[in-house]
């Protein structure tokens, strides 16, 4: 059973192949018979009876439902004259000489066979009626195709359907023993078909010694198809016995069968039908077992209802009709090609079960399996009715036929042939998304999910199993080619692919290698999201560090001032960082630090639009080195504070009509000054308590950072009053980033 | 005087209303309304000079009302009134038609300024609105259309507000007068209300206002 390098659709095709050319062979022999073209029936008196002629037959007509006394080879002259007549009785038209119940009446059947061969041979044939008639008729060299009766294409078709489904179950489950046995009952049951067909469908008779051969294989068939059903019950689906038992028992079968052929038995009866109803009992008891031991698996016991009952059906029908008539001394009065028809039954009621109860661990999948190779095959059959067309000599012109062939078959048949057999092919650019897919996936879930989608996409296996421990570290391909195990990765779990490209391909050591270079792009994938959330998550924290030090300190601020002036000021800064940090737009906001013209832009139109509501005219002029200075945030927000603050007190104090601001560097850091014109700092000092506690502030928050806070008056030619602030801070740590 | 205040908290409402009276004086007529559903309707009966309209809104989006009425009533002056929207979404208004916007946590007297200067024709533009105004016209222009790009004079103001300096400073600066620095300065709105025009037309069909011009 050393198939295993090949995929199961390659060992099912090979197969057919091989099943067709065997029953385009037998028919072939069937055929290549000498032919009268008459069909005998036997009477209610024991003699025969022509009941039909068919259309090509060289008989006359009006020989139709006459008596067929003898046949005898030669002209009708010499009546009989020549010696080789054979008187023709009823018993010449058994289908089955197994019916015969003793060995004596078998070989005189076989005698006579023989002899009716010996004239049916000869150029002339003449057919002595009861009414004294001789009708002489050279038979034709070849029988028609379409003479064969329907029983024997019933026989056929139990043999190939048996063999079909049994290798359907092997292709897919090669190393199961109880498949194995079925895939012997398939052959048996073939070869005990394939010889019935041929003899039980002859016109009149077979040469004896070619009808012993058929008989005796017929026999071997019949009986070791009783033994591979031993062996299929003993194994499925429990094992009742052990592995080594069978082979014995099946020898032991063969033994048994060349007793019977050999005539050593006492008589048919006992040689044969005795036999089958043993292997019957012997089957009904694993049966049996089975089922005892299914109790308490509702799943295995459908299993072995299931096929137990298709058993029944199918033999049980067919040993009825066979084996108990003989048994009982009688003669069968059923066609025995009847009993193959229950055969159908068995084999179909397993395929059906498959479909049903998941016979032999197979399950819906696996009927693509079929599907694919019957769509094959009814190319191939298209094919061959196309060249029949066209060697008929019905298409008028050779011209016409190629041009149909050209612009018509061949076009259409392509078409079909990739709509049928060729798996879509994903593109390879949405292979990537689907790992993009996996490694972006939101949930757990959906990533599971996910990830079976992509190998489902990637290698379209029949079928995907989650691996159970031990998962393997790198990708493995196992079952000889027929499985590729994918190893997990993180939280996804390892996975089993069964059958590549549904059964059309064998995993390759070349599949392993692609399976690990996406699980590393798959990896690096995983990691970029992984610091993207890891950037998430920094933001997030950035951002709650921001309203914890600037929002929640003002509004704590806000909520314990007494003064309302100062609460409304500090809830509207309160507002105005929420925006910043809303519209994401905080300087340095990502460890970068933010261009001074930028951030003191925003400041300077704030303070623009406070002062021009009040009637102060604000004129800020800024050298092109400090509007390049780097400002880090903590620096940005420390003179966002201490410039709303300096605004507020010439707002509230110092009755000033301009302030004018400028910012330059000084040792690479910013250096703001703040001149009003108002009543200057001597008096406000005194007069307001509160704006001296506005200036502790300033130089606080100034030195907190390193930097400096000066505190002066304007200079200015008129006259002493309004004040001057300067500002400064050092240069940022991190140089000149920009 | 005919205003429009379309704004949810109540509060907020009437201090706004008490701002409009300090702004403008006595002579007003003020409807207010609290949903997207109320201001809709209002724009339907009534025809007002000016609208103040709060973005975020119990039932819905405060820019339909102001699609509305931009379709219905293109002469009224819009001004969009928020607090914490993202810049983004100021864009978007402006773009929709609006003639400016207040942010409602400014002292009173910053607020009043400013609704007097944009009743008198100044558009409002603050640094940070200017540069995503620049970053919109980057990202949207197609330079086929010569009527979705800015000017280069229009580009050196909008990049003088930007870092913050006034409209005074940028007239100063350039060596123009204020009003022509506010004339760019609308030039730029009605870009903007250009490239989303059609996506606001399609607003109106959806709200079912076409058919009463």
């Amino acid at each position: 059973m050393e198939y295993r390098d090949t995929p199961p659709i390659r060992f099912l095709g090979i197969g057919l192949v091989v099943l067709i050319l065997m029953v385009g062979l037998v028919t072939w022999i069937n055929l290549a018979r000498p032919w009268l073209g008459v069909r005998f029936e036997p009477t209610s008196a024991g003699a025969v009876e022509i009941a039909a002629i068919a259309r090509q037959s060289p008989l006359a007509r009006e020989a139709m439902g006459a008596t067929v006394v003898q046949i005898a080879a030669g002209g009708a002259t010499g009546g009989a004259a020549d010696g080789a007549s054979v008187p023709l009785i009823a018993t010449d038209l058994t289908d089955e000489p197994d019916k015969l119940i003793t060995y004596e009446a078998y070989n005189d059947f076989l005698a006579r066979q023989g002899r009716l061969a010996g004239v049916l041979a000869a150029p002339e044939v003449t057919l002595v009626l009861a009414d004294g008639r001789a009708l002489t008729v050279q038979p034709l060299p070849k029988r028609p195709l379409a003479d064969l009766p329907l029983g024997y294409w019933i026989q056929i078709g139990a043999g190939t359907i048996g063999i079909l489904v049994a290798g359907w179950v092997l292709a897919l489950r090669p190393n199961d023993l109880a498949a194995r046995y079925l895939m012997l009952t398939a052959v048996a049951l073939a070869l005990a078909a394939f010889t019935a067909a041929t003899y039980s469908s002859r016109e009149l008779a077979w040469p004896a010694a070619a009808f012993y051969r058929l008989s005796s294989l017929n026999s071997l068939g019949t009986l070791s198809f009783g033994g591979g059903m031993i062996g299929v019950f003993s194994y499925y689906r429990s094992a009742l016995l052990p592995h080594w038992v069978m082979p014995p028992i099946l020898l032991v079968i063969c033994l048994l069968t060349l007793a019977h052929v050999t005539q050593v038995m006492p008589n048919i009866s006992i040689g044969l039908h005795a036999m089958i109803v043993g292997l019957l009992v012997a089957i009904l008891v694993a049966i049996g077992e089975q089922y005892r031991r299914s109790r308490g698996d509702p799943v295995a016991r459908a299993g072995v209802r299931w096929i137990g009952q298709s058993f029944l059906i199918g033999v049980g029908g067919c040993v009825a009709i066979i084996s108990t008539p003989p048994l009982l001394g009688v003669e069968s009065i059923f066609d025995q090609s009847l009993a193959f028809g229950f055969l159908i039954v068995l084999f179909v009621g397993i395929a059906i079960g498959v479909a049903r109860h998941r016979l032999f661990d197979l399950e819906g999948w696996s009927f693509s399996l079929l599907f694919y190779l019957s769509a094959a095959f009814v190319f191939l059959g298209l094919d061959a009715l196309f060249l029949y067309v066209l060697t008929l000599d019905r298409v008028p012109a050779l011209a016409l036929a190629l041009f149909a062939v050209a612009f018509l078959y061949l076009p259409v048949r392509d078409w079909l042939w990739r709509r049928l057999m060729t798996p879509a092919e994903t593109e390879n650019d949405a292979l990537m998304f689907r790992l993009a897919a996996v490694a972006f996936a939101t949930g757990p879930k959906e990533r599971q999910s996910e990830w079976g989608t992509l190998w489902r996409d990637w290698f379209q296996p029949m079928r995907v199993e989650v691996l159970e421990a031990p998962i393997p570290v790198t990708p493995k391909v196992a079952a000889g080619g027929g499985e590729l195990l994918v190893p997990g990765l993180g939280d996804l779990p390892g996975l089993r692919l069964i059958w590549k490209r549904k059964g059309r391909r064998l995993f390759s050591p070349r599949d392993a290698e692609t399976v690990e270079r996406l699980i590393r792009l798959l990896t690096g994938l995983s990691e970029t999201r992984d610091s993207y959330q890891r950037g998430v998550l920094e933001e997030r924290s950035r951002i709650s560090r921001d309203m914890h030090d600037n929002i929640g300190i003002q509004l704590l601020g806000a909520l314990h001032s007494g003064e309302p002036a100062r609460k409304d000021g500090m809830i509207r800064e309160a507002l105005a960082e929420l925006r910043v940090i809303v519209s994401g737009d905080l300087p340095g906001q990502t460890g970068e630090m933010g261009q001074a013209g930028d951030v003191l832009g925003e400041l300077r139109h704030e303070l623009g639009e406070v002062l021009a509501a009040a009637g102060v005219v604000l004129d800020w002029r800024s050298t092109p080195e400090a509007d390049r200075c780097s400002l880090p945030s903590a620096q940005a927000l420390a003179l966002r504070a201490v410039m709303r603050e300096a605004v507020s007190n010439v707002l509230a104090h110092a009755g000033a009509t301009r302030v004018d601001v400028r910012t330059t560097t000084r040792d690479g850091g910013i250096h703001l000054s703040f001149e009003d014109d108002g009543k200057g700092p001597a008096i406000g000092a005194v007069a307001a308590p509160n704006r001296g506690n506005g200036l502790k502030n300033m130089r606080s928050r100034m030195e907190s950072l390193g930097g400096k806070f000066l505190e002066s008056h304007r200079e200015s030619p008129q006259s002493p009053a309004g004040m001057r602030l300067e500002f400064s801070l050092p240069s940022a740590a991190s140089g000149g980033a920009a | 005087m005919q205003i429009l205040v379309l704004e949810d908290i109540p509060e907020t409402r009437d201090w706004l209303i008490r701002i409009l009276a300090k702004a403008f004086g006595a002579d007003l007529t003020i409807e207010a309304a609290a949903t997207r559903a109320d201001g809709l309707a209002r724009v339907r009966k009534s025809v007002f000079d000016l609208a103040l309209i709060d973005l975020g809104l119990p039932d819905g989006d405060g820019l339909d009302v102001l699609r509305a009425l931009k379709i219905t009533q293109p002469e009224t002056l819009t001004i969009v009134t928020t607090i914490l929207a993202d810049d983004a979404y100021i864009v978007a208004a402006l773009s929709a038609g609006a003639e400016g916007y207040l942010l409602k946590d400014q002292p009173e007297d910053v607020l009043i300024h400013q609704l007097r200067q944009q009743r008198d024709g100044v558009p409002a533009l603050s640094p940070r609105i200017a540069r995503r105004i620049m970053e919109h016209f980057r990202f949207t222009a197609s330079p086929d259309d010569d009527a979705s790009l800015l000017t280069d004079r229009e580009a050196e103001v909008l990049g003088l507000i930007g870092r913050g300096f006034r409209n005074a400073d940028v007239a100063n600066d350039l060596g123009l007068t204020e009003n022509t620095v506010a004339g760019y300065i609308k030039a730029v709105y009605r870009k903007l209300n250009i490239s989303s025009r059609a996506e606001a037309s399609w607003h109106a069909n959806r709200l079912g206002l076409l058919w009463k011009r």
